[in-house]
């Protein structure tokens, strides 16, 4: 491509990529808006070994189709009034409802300690072969979410697949206690006086490279 | 600053002309880019990426590979481009808030964990631009230890072990130096042609003939040496081959203890273990060779104050950082989920703001060449002998 056709085609792009940024916006609103909802439960199980009470927590719902496994995590996290699920950087879920506090894939005799992912909606619960970023939810599905902390051995949620089962317990389950949310953000002031730091030394560095180039 | 043996220097020989000893800006750098990897803090890595630039501008000579920082930041741009290009692209699909959305591909269900297109999130694209930061910063803190130390004087003072090696050696230390400078010249080259030098036209005509000559000055560079008794020895003996046996048994133990004590998968003696026995390993075997040699160095660089000043700056860095991953302090990995300010740890900070105290220490290297011994009248003769080489 020839450096005169390759200017004209990258402002090209970027104006176009940044104008389809609101309009696909938009449509990703006015979709969830028109399209039928999805009857979903989700299923939270800390473990036997968590200590958290109590220890299965269970939410009827219902969804805009189209909704994947995070969104609707995130969504029953701020109905609860608890901490958003956090990722690691690699896009590992690291916490549900603020559990665990610290760590995230930590190595435990036998294997790793995480949180699990399943699909119910059935008979059993099957193990979820993709995120849940990736997966979306469809019609009658249940949500299984089980921290495993015992190493090799990998159970399901100790509760039932079926949705019509989960939703009867979710009507009669004490829903957790709210909590603050832990979130580590970070100071503005700090980081804009960081920043601040780097720039002024940075842009020093460029005057003075200037400066001695000319000498 | 005054130096320790500041009075056993020649008279009339100018305080300014010593140039650092190259090993230890080599070993400032390293502690800088070590630092880089322990982090995705997009604050930390711009600190170190600002401290970089601003210790290079100030103590930078006028040597044609003190523009290596300009190349490898400009490297460091298209690694974070390409990275955020792939995350586009190709990139794990995240939870978050969807800002674009490309026509997805849909793969089978074997594949699953693969994507290519589909909903673009702004957590993913900053955790994206984050890990092309960290590289970048790495790539700088290698393109400053290019800018600022001389290459020949780093190839004057390497063990004997390593002349076993000898064009290895001369090609992976002169490489990236002699890459800027044929930058240069193919530049200029090409612009008295009236050729193309910027944009996609300019770097299609330019990058062959830049990396072939890079390649073909530093293996000539590595042939003059060798045939001037570089690496030569009269005989080979036991103790010989036992020593380059332990220097590379020694730097295959260092290699894997660097990555231990870096990567934090393993448990934590494992890395230090394999990181004393490769330094012993490797002492032995630089000992064991060095005792045979009857080479001496024309002036060789002194290792004072100044140089264990920079020396422990650098290492003050990698240390601030590896004490705040110890502690558990938040801030060095980031994470974008919830989306929201990074943290800024404090210790990390000033860790950082100490690699500063070269620009302060340092001699400044101002002679073409670095070599502070050639009076200025003669300096610009040697410069254009060596470079018409």
């Amino acid at each position: 491509m020839s450096a005169r056709l390759w200017r004209l085609v990258a402002p090209t792009f970027v104006v176009a990529s940044v104008g389809a940024m609101p309009h696909a916006l938009a449509h990703a609103s006015t979709r969830s808006a028109t399209s039928d909802d999805v009857r979903i439960a989700v299923v939270i199980d800390f473990g036997a070994r968590s200590g958290v009470s109590p220890r299965i927590v269970i939410k009827c719902l219902r969804v805009p189709g189209g909704t994947n496994g995070s969104d609707v995590l995130a969504s029953v996290a701020s109905s609860w009034h608890v901490p958003a699920p956090t990722y690691a950087t690699s896009g590992l879920l690291c916490s549900i409802n603020g559990y665990p506090s610290t760590g995230c894939g930590t190595p435990v005799p036998g294997g790793y300690a995480y949180w699990s992912y399943w699909h119910g909606g059935g008979q059993h619960w099957a193990y979820a072969d993709v995120g849940p970023a990736e997966w979306t939810v469809r019609n009658g599905d249940v949500e299984g979410w089980r921290y495993q902390d015992s190493g090799a051995a990998n159970p399901a949620p100790a509760a039932s697949p079926d949705l019509v089962a989960a939703c009867a317990a979710a009507a009669t389950s004490p829903a957790p206690a709210p909590a603050h949310d832990a979130s580590t953000a970070g100071s503005a002031t700090l980081f804009a006086a960081a920043l601040l730091v780097a720039v002024v030394l940075g842009g020093a560095g460029a005057i003075t490279w200037r400066r001695r180039m000319r000498t | 600053m005054a130096t320790p043996d500041a009075h056993v220097k020649p008279p009339g020989l100018a305080h300014a002309r010593r140039t650092l000893h190259p090993a230890a800006w080599w070993a400032w750098a390293a502690g800088l880019a070590a630092a880089a990897i322990e982090t995705t803090n997009p604050v930390l890595l711009l600190l170190i990426a600002a401290v970089v630039v601003y210790v290079v501008a100030t103590r930078r000579s006028t040597a044609p590979w003190s523009r290596s920082l300009v190349v490898f930041m400009r490297l460091g741009l298209v690694v974070i481009v390409i990275r955020v290009v792939v995350q586009v692209l190709f990139g794990y699909r995240l939870a978050g808030h969807v800002l674009f959305a490309l026509p997805q591909v849909s793969l089978p269900s074997w594949a699953a964990g693969v994507s290519i297109g589909g909903p673009i999130t702004a957590e993913s694209l900053l955790q994206a631009g984050c890990e092309g930061l960290r590289l970048a910063v790495v790539l700088l803190a290698f393109g400053a230890a290019n800018s600022l130390a001389s290459p020949y004087r780093l190839l004057r003072c390497l063990p004997a072990v390593l002349y076993e090696a000898g064009v290895a050696v001369t090609v992976a230390l002169t490489y990236a130096p002699e890459l800027v400078t044929t930058i240069g010249q193919v530049r200029a080259a090409r612009r008295l042609r009236g050729r193309p030098t910027r944009g996609l036209a300019g770097l299609r005509g330019m990058a062959v003939p830049v990396l072939e000559g890079a390649l073909d000055r530093s293996l000539e560079l590595a042939s003059s040496m060798d045939s001037r008794g570089y690496g030569r020895r009269s005989s080979e003996t036991t103790t010989r081959r036992w020593a380059t046996l332990a220097t590379g048994v020694g730097a295959v133990l260092v290699l894997v203890g660097v990555y231990d004590v870096l990567s934090a998968s393993a448990p934590w003696w494992v890395g230090i273990a394999a990181l004393v026995a490769g330094v012993g390993s490797l002492a032995c075997g630089v000992t064991l060779s060095g005792r045979r040699t009857t080479r001496t160095r024309y002036r060789p660089d002194r290792w004072q104050g100044a140089e264990w000043l920079v020396v422990v700056s650098g290492a003050a860095v990698v240390t601030a950082f590896s004490i705040a991953g110890a502690l558990g302090i938040d801030g060095l990995q980031v994470s974008f989920y919830p989306l929201g300010l990074p943290p800024v740890p404090y210790l990390p900070c000033l860790g950082i703001l100490l690699a500063l105290a070269p620009s302060l220490v340092s001699p400044t290297g101002m002679s073409r060449r670095g070599d502070p011994a050639v009076p200025a009248t003669r300096r610009r003769d040697v410069a254009t002998s060596v470079e018409s080489r």
